[in-house]
């Protein structure tokens, strides 16, 4: 069974919102040092997914990224926790990617990993917060998909999920190979292990051009639907009544009066 | 632009026979931008034929409703809703698209846009036409910085419209429009198969529309503590929802989950507690009339966003409160 | 005859001692290899100088003086009754001879006092941490019981029929066999002994050969039981680790096939195994072990006996998780070192605890869930305090404190540490250090948004992979930023810094805060406060305290600013720990009570007004602590640095 995690390198999305300012023409979010690239949040819980099948099934997983060079720790930190391979699709030679060329690209990439059995994605990009790229590569590549998936197992060969609906859960199943994309109820995801980091040092990751995709260029920029046109920090213009007491009980009463008498109780 | 897209649709969503609250809200803004750039409102719902919802949505605004009749559509699949909403796409040629940035919407949206090749920008928090071009406004990075996008290419530009972004449109029962039958595409077979859906009985009042709600975060420190929002919730008539640590932790469920990737809630009085103000949070709190915050951080983000706040133990804090509330509204 | 009998007897007994020992060597031997450093001549000295004054063991004033009568009068005894009765060489003392024969007497005597009052101490007083006394036990105090009576029989015998025609019986001088000949006459009277010479020779006999056997069978079962440890003990003593207290042992990931910690029985090295054969079940850990004391799974008495019996009965690839202990008693450990302070014989604990965690977490990624977060976020974001609202620099906004680029001749670096710059409590402690610093006028600069965390979260939890990394890169940063004198608030900081970062190449020197408060207040840089403060108890912490000897700085300066001092009944180097070390503060769930809640009351107690700490995860717990036992409005925790800046007037109210 083969495997494969979509993960994005991001900063650090924990990171309060003071470390980061809009600066330029034409704007561009700027981050302070102290904000680490870090592996998307969801993304996480996609490779840990994947990690789980390995563990359960025997399944090898192979890691894929679209990034900068930088990305390449993303994919070692895969490795670290067990992935069996990596590829880093090199994002230079695109420009400005929006997710449906995000998707294209990856959906080239996935293809010359085949065969395979599964994708897994997580729920959305910690940066750029879209939720759509997983669904792309599943209609580039005209396979099933299930979103927002908090359970999954393989049962009888198909993919058994239970995904997020309103008010609670859907059981579906899907064949293989499918899409999944998951969210974060779907498990805790692991630590690295020092065994996979010692045998990680030994592994190459390549990086992949267009023409190891073969996709030209302009395909991929002929995909593009969005443009980031604007970029600003939200301004909250709000200033909070700090309501005190003798005291936290005391505080906590005055809070109600408060209340009452802004007629918001 | 292909000049033969025109006008707006949008996407309703029913529930239990009923249209839900972001329909009203997808109706405003579809209003707004239909007429700006020219061209009907649509609205496109699924699973019944002419009724009481096809009315509702001409009450609320629609000039045209197309309804696809077919039955297996009443509660939402999702290739079969994709191949319905392209096919109508297709068939009526609208130069925007709007989706709420529901749990359903988060699943279709994609996928029509996918399908029928448009741009999609998703959780928008406002869209407006820019000198004939249009543009969304939506969080990004958690919601610490805000993105304007315009879109490229040709046919529709599918959006998703945050909840409770918007106000809802308003009601004139006598307004009428046009109601189009339209027949679902002969589609391929799914290949997802619906097994069963499992919908807890909501412990109480859930949070989406409640009047109230009382919110805890990982300052709480145990599921028992939720007890005691609950018991204030209770009172004042609303719900006990939490932040994305809180669920984590086992404490709420999702449904309960207020944030980025939980729901957006607008009610009249958000009370968080142990809550430090993260932006993917305050993404889904930061519409309520009046915010309160209990953190014993004085420099706790949530201050910022809060119309009250006070410094201090929970712990302390809540009693009191509810007690002085039980006394104020009794 | 008999001499040739007795000489024969106990050279078998010592060969058949020494083979046992010999064997015991090489189980300790299928253990890991380890170097010992040091001369071997300088370790025994020190060994033979610390059982001879019992320094330790004094520490318990009832055990130690029982154990006093056992040993010194075994260790006077022994020798001198195989110089005289098998090597059959004179006693030449001259005038002296009397008293030396009071004294072998009066030495019987003690010894069995000591006996007897150990036996009721261990089986009628039963102190909770003697919980494991047994037929052994009895074993050894019998035959030592059966030695001193025997001789005692020896001497008496012969005055019995002497007594009976009204002659001259053993002088009190004699106690031992004046009280015998007392007694053995008085059975004669009554009838139960028969007074006549010829009678009584066989039970002189009797007497001379029990007391001959049951040394040569002490001797022979010395190292089979429970009396191995004046052997073992001793051994362990003088192979004793040197070097810091609390710094930990690397691995070396760049050998062929490096160790991942200790999985099996057989990967723990020979020296551990040597502990654990050393530990005499006294039980004194078990008395001061924090996790203990609130009711956690793990005992360290326990753990090592579980260890020394598995070592003893089972496979050398017996598991020690799970097979030998749970992981519930690994986790529980704060690696507070109170265990090691309190054992006589220098048993370390916290190695092997440390050792089988890194096993759990670096080959098996096993690690207790919220423990595991802050690995990650170790692993991710360089700090452990995932979720954190505070950045590395948010706390010094409006303090004007310049980075070290910024300020390279700056006389100290100030290393806040991840707890001191992000978590809401310790950031106020740090604000304080710093008001109180400048008001010194010390200049000092800060790593701002390039401080790393030192890595000690890692390494206590056992990830020494991850701990190692960061080690490397914040030394080559350090260098690279011209750090040589450090400043640090947090009593973890300081011990990685100063103790454990040398051997990956970052010497420094580090300065502990409270030491650097009060060389400024001796200089006068600060000023002294007047008397009459509020009274104040010190929670000595345990990596500034019990690990690195720092006990008086943080006194003087508490009573430098004015405050009335109280001591904590637990203080100094027995001072008992918050319960946040060893990876506990991001644990919770674990079975058990609450550590910090222990301690809390125990402040509380002193009616003190204010509880300092001096380590920014002792703050943190007391806080907790405190208000768990009602004490809040009471009692209130601060830092040090808190403390002077309230003394001096420094602190401000949005602080």
């Amino acid at each position: 069974m083969h495997v494969i995690a979509c993960i994005r390198q991001v900063p650090d999305y924990e990171a309060p919102a003071g470390l980061f300012t809009v600066e330029g023409s034409p704007p561009a979010i700027v981050a302070s040092r102290e904000v680490k690239p870090v592996i998307g949040l969801f993304d996480q819980h996609a490779l840990e997914a994947a990690l789980r099948l390995k563990d359960a099934h025997g399944a090898t997983v192979t890691a894929v990224t679209l990034g900068p060079p930088g990305a390449v720790d993303v994919l070692k930190r895969a490795l670290h926790m067990g992935a069996d391979a990596a590829v880093l699709i090199d994002e230079q030679p695109y420009g400005q990617l929006d997710a449906a060329a995000t998707a294209t690209v990856l959906a080239a990439a996935i293809t010359k990993l085949a065969p395979f059995d599964m994708v897994l994605c997580g729920r959305q990009a910690s940066d750029w917060d879209g939720g759509v790229v997983g669904a792309g590569v599943a209609e580039r590549l005209d396979l099933p998909l299930a979103s927002l998936v908090k359970a999954l197992e393989i049962q009888n060969g198909d993919t058994r999920v239970e995904r997020l609906i309103d008010g609670g859960v859907e059981d579906a199943a899907l064949p293989n190979p499918c899409v999944l994309t998951v969210t974060n109820e779907l498990n805790t995801p692991r630590l690295t292990n020092v065994k996979h980091i010692l045998a990680a040092a030994k592994k190459k990751i390549p990086t992949w051009g267009p023409a190891d995709l073969t996709l030209p260029v302009e395909a991929v920029t002929r995909a593009v639907r969005i443009r980031i046109v604007g970029l600003a920090k939200p301004i909250v213009d709000r200033r909070c009544e700090m309501v005190a007491g003798e005291g936290p009980e005391d505080a906590g009463t005055n809070l109600a009066l408060a209340l009452r008498a802004s007629k918001s109780l | 632009m292909g000049t033969d897209h025109t006008g707006v649709l949008i996407v309703a969503e029913v529930s239990e026979g009923r249209l839900t609250s972001i329909t009203a809200e997808l109706l405003a803004v579809g209003r707004t931008l239909a007429d700006d750039l020219g061209g009907p409102l649509g609205a496109l719902v699924m699973g019944g034929g002419p009724g009481e919802v096809t009315s509702e949505l001409a009450a609320l605004g629609a000039d045209c409703v197309y309804t696809i009749g077919d039955p297996t559509l009443a509660e939402y699949r999702p290739e079969a809703y994709t191949d319905a909403v392209a096919a109508t796409i297709a068939a009526t040629r609208p130069s925007v698209v709007l989706l709420g940035h529901t749990l359903i919407g988060r699943d279709l949206a994609p996928r029509v846009a996918f399908r029928v090749d448009a741009g999609l920008a998703t959780d928008c928090i406002a869209l407006a036409v820019d000198g004939g071009a249009l543009r969304g406004t939506k969080p990004v990075y958690g919601g610490k910085i805000l993105a304007t996008v315009a879109w490229e290419g040709e046919g529709a530009r599918l959006a998703t419209l945050r909840p409770k972004a918007a106000e809802p449109a308003s009601r004139q029962p006598d307004r009428q429009a046009t109601i189009v039958a339209l027949e679902m595409p002969a589609g391929k077979p799914e290949r997802a198969r619906i097994l069963s859906r499992r919908r807890a009985a909501a412990e109480g009042p859930v949070i989406d529309n409640a009047p109230v709600v009382v919110s805890g975060g990982r300052g709480l420190g145990t599921k028992e503590n939720f007890d005691r929002l609950q018991e204030l919730a209770a009172l004042l008539g609303g719900a006990v929802g939490g932040s994305r640590a809180a669920t984590d932790a086992g404490w709420i469920t999702s449904a309960q989950q207020v944030g980025l990737t939980g729901k957006v809630v607008k009610p009249r009085l958000y009370i968080a507690v142990g809550i430090s103000g993260a932006m993917q949070h305050m993404a889904g709190c930061q519409g309520a009339r009046t915010l309160v915050a209990i953190n014993t951080d004085p420099k706790a983000p949530i201050f910022q966003y809060a119309h009250y706040g006070v410094v201090g133990d929970w712990a302390k804090v809540l009693p009191a409160f509810t007690a002085k509330c039980r006394e104020l509204l009794t | 005859m008999e001499t040739l009998l007795l000489r024969g007897a106990l050279l078998v007994a010592v060969f058949i001692g020494a083979a046992r020992i010999a064997r015991q060597v090489k189980v300790w031997r299928q253990g890991r290899a380890t170097q010992v450093d040091g001369s071997l001549v300088t370790r025994v000295a020190r060994a033979v100088l610390d059982v001879a004054s019992h320094r330790r063991i004094r520490r318990n004033p009832v055990s130690g003086l029982i154990h006093a009568c056992l040993f010194f009068t075994v260790a006077f005894l022994g020798p001198m009754m195989v110089w005289e009765h098998v090597l059959e060489l004179p006693v030449a003392l001259g005038g002296l001879s009397q008293i030396y024969r009071s004294l072998l007497d009066i030495a019987g005597v003690l010894l069995l006092t000591g006996v007897v009052a150990a036996a009721i101490r261990r089986f009628v007083v039963r102190p909770p941490r003697l919980y494991d006394a047994n037929r052994h036990d009895v074993l050894a105090l019998t035959l030592l019981a059966l030695l001193a009576v025997s001789g005692f029989a020896v001497a008496a015998i012969p005055f019995v029929p002497l007594l009976a025609i009204g002659g001259p019986s053993p002088g009190w001088e004699m106690p031992g066999a004046a009280a015998m000949t007392l007694a053995l006459a008085a059975a004669a009277g009554a009838g139960l002994l028969n007074a006549d010479p010829e009678a009584l020779a066989p039970l002189l006999a009797g007497a001379y050969w029990t007391h001959a056997g049951t040394t040569i069978v002490l001797v022979a079962w010395l190292p089979f039981g429970v009396l191995r440890h004046v052997v073992y003990s001793f051994l362990n003593i003088v192979l004793v680790r040197g070097g810091p207290r609390a710094a930990l042992a690397p691995i070396d990931f760049e050998a062929e096939s490096p160790l991942l910690g200790t999985r099996t029985l057989d990967e723990l090295t020979w020296k551990q195994r040597l502990d654990l054969d050393a530990c005499t079940r006294c039980g004194r850990c078990h008395a001061v072990c924090p996790a203990t004391a609130a009711g956690r799974p793990l005992s360290p008495k326990r753990f090592i006996q579980s260890l020394r019996q598995a070592m003893a009965t089972r496979d050398g690839d017996t598991a020690i998780v799970p097979d030998v202990v749970s992981e519930d008693i690994l986790w529980s450990c704060t690696t507070c070192g109170a265990c090691a302070e309190a054992c006589p014989v220098d048993i370390a604990v916290v190695d092997k605890i440390v050792d089988a965690r890194r096993h759990l977490v670096m080959s098996e990624s096993r690690v207790p869930d919220t423990a595991q977060t802050a690995l990650r976020s170790l692993e991710e974001r360089g700090h452990p305090w995932s979720g954190t609202t505070h950045t590395r620099t948010s706390w010094a906004e409006g303090l004007g404190i310049p980075t070290l680029a910024e300020a390279p001749d700056a006389e100290y670096l100030l290393w806040v540490g991840c707890t001191g710059a992000l978590v809401d409590r310790n950031v106020k402690a740090t604000k304080a250090l710093a008001r109180v610093l400048q008001h010194a006028g010390v200049r000092f600069a800060i790593l701002g948004a390039d401080e790393p965390c030192t890595g000690d979260p890692a390494r206590r939890l056992g990830s020494e992979l991850l701990f190692q990394m960061m080690a490397q890169q914040t030394v080559g940063m350090l260098e690279q930023q011209g750090a040589k004198r450090i400043v640090t608030q947090c009593a973890h900081c300081y011990n990685t810094l100063a103790n454990e970062y040398p051997k990956f190449g970052g010497t420094y020197e580090v300065t502990p805060h409270v030491t650097l408060l009060e060389e400024l207040q001796r200089a006068g840089r600060l000023p002294m406060g007047s008397a009459g403060g509020p009274s104040v108890a010190l929670h000595d912490a345990c990596y500034l305290g019990r690990a690195n000897g720092v006990f008086d700085p943080p006194r003087e300066v508490l009573t430098g600013a004015g405050l009335a001092l109280r001591e904590m009944p637990r203080n100094r180097e027995r001072s008992f720990c918050c319960g946040a070390g060893g990876g506990n503060a991001w644990q919770s769930g674990l079975p058990g009570g609450k550590i910090n809640v222990l301690r809390a009351q125990e402040a509380l107690d002193t009616g003190a007004q204010i509880v300092a700490t001096e380590c920014p995860f002792c703050l943190q717990m007391l806080e907790e602590g405190v208000v768990d036992v009602g004490g809040a409005g009471r009692l209130r925790p601060m830092d040090v640095s808190e403390v002077v800046a309230e003394s001096l007037g420094l602190t401000t109210t949005t602080d």
